[in-house]
């Protein structure tokens, strides 16, 4: 059988050569793709084998995982970050409080539950997250997240000045939402966090996106959000960067490098069931990255 | 991993059936997945050249390249190619699926 899948992939590549041939026989498409293009496209859709085929799996699974369990916190109407007592407690109060709460399977929260749930993090960590904020919902709440490459922070930006997790690799283009700064020189630690800390939507299949997206996409760029593992209670604030998982994929959401590792999902398949909620902060208090580690 | 522009005009639920059916090695299944993509890639893109005015050729690339995501792009194509170009991206890679499905069954 193995054989017979290796024959297969043989006819693949024969096929993907010869559409390949028919697209460089446009001008245009040879002087674009021959530079580099095709090549990249080729190299983002390979880049879990890449990590996986390099020995690189060895790298991630030396990364330092998440063990402490501090916590920094605003809550609403403050201006500063509290430490919240009984440090344990707060990771192990999310992990029960939600597990008893959450289907373990992609899901949009009904009202209820997502009142139920809202109410829990904010008792926990002081955040108020919510399912539904400016009338805005994501079709699902709780689904599947998956590790996601870095991305280009500003033009000319490379995978070097990526100061962790290099062997991620960086996407080809850029995020769905644009630049995190417009140049070198108007990327400021903000914008450093933002990247660092981004996360995935599937904006794409929001039922009003086609009609709506240019607002769409103003409102869901940089959006902030908290992403929970309630698995281990591991959270983090997190914003939006770019859109996507295909749903093909069988993934709803994204993680940056850093945002997986601090989740703990960073290693075998890369991929874990995740609540991903709305952050309510008009005045933007509340920083991004870990709030539990 | 972005969303491609033309991803929610291609059905690949078969695709995904016929894939789930095969036993192999998951490094192969990851092959098999990146070929996938890359023919759906190339002839989707082909079929856009041969329907758009050359002329059109090099901001259409330029754009796939920058914003491979963006819902403009269907925009795009609407004006310089025609109202009914999601009919045809749609009918073109149920075209390629097809012939990828008859490439994975003719083996298996």
């Amino acid at each position: 059988m193995a054989t017979n899948f290796l024959q297969s992939i043989e006819k693949l590549e024969k096929r993907s050569n010869t559409l390949r041939h028919k697209l460089l026989s446009h001008s245009a498409s040879k002087k674009f793709f021959t530079k580099s293009n095709l090549i990249a496209f080729r190299l983002r859709q390979r880049s879990g084998q890449l990590l996986a085929g390099a020995g690189l799996i060895g790298a991630i699974l030396t990364m330092p995982t998440p063990s402490d369990l501090s916590v920094s916190a605003v809550s609403p109407g403050t201006t500063q970050s509290q430490p919240v007592e009984n440090k344990l407690t707060v990771r192990q109060k999310l992990m029960t409080g939600l597990q008893e709460l959450l289907p373990h399977q992609p899901t949009k929260l009904t009202p209820d539950s997502a009142e139920k749930v809202e109410k829990i993090i904010f008792e926990n960590t002081g955040i108020t997250a919510k399912a539904v904020l400016d009338d805005q919902s994501l079709n699902h709440h709780l689904g599947y997240i998956g590790f996601e490459q870095h991305l280009f922070r500003f033009p000319g930006d490379t995978l070097a000045q990526h100061d962790e997790i290099q062997e991620a690799g960086i996407a080809p283009g850029r995020g769905a939402f644009g630049y995190f700064a417009k140049d070198s020189g108007s990327f400021t630690t903000r914008e450093y966090q933002r990247e660092k800390y981004y996360c995935v939507v599937q904006t794409l299949y929001l039922e009003s996106w086609n009609r709506d997206h240019k607002f769409l996409k103003d409102w869901y760029a940089i959006r902030k959000m908290i992403v929970i593992n309630p698995v281990n209670g591991l959270a983090v604030v997190c914003d939006i960067g770019d859109a996507g998982p295909a749903d093909w994929t069988g993934k709803q959401f994204g993680g940056s490098p850093e945002t997986m590792q601090y989740l703990d999902l960073n290693k075998g398949p890369r991929k874990g069931l995740v609540l991903m909620l709305f952050v309510d902060d008009p005045d933007n208090k509340i920083p991004l990255g870990p709030i539990n580690q | 991993m972005s969303i491609l522009f033309y991803d929610h005009l291609v059905v690949r639920t078969e695709l995904e059936e016929q894939l789930h059916d095969i036993e192999g090695a998951e490094n192969h299944k990851g092959k098999t997945l990146q070929l996938i993509d890359d023919i759906l890639f190339q002839g989707i893109i082909s079929l856009i050249l041969d329907k758009l005015e050359p002329h059109h050729h090099h901001t259409f690339l330029s754009i796939v390249h920058e914003r491979p995501y963006d819902p403009e792009i269907i925009s795009y194509l609407k004006t310089h190619v025609g109202p009914n170009i999601e009919d045809e991206i749609r009918f073109e890679a149920d075209k390629l699926v097809k012939m990828i499905i008859l490439d994975l069954q003719s083996e298996n």
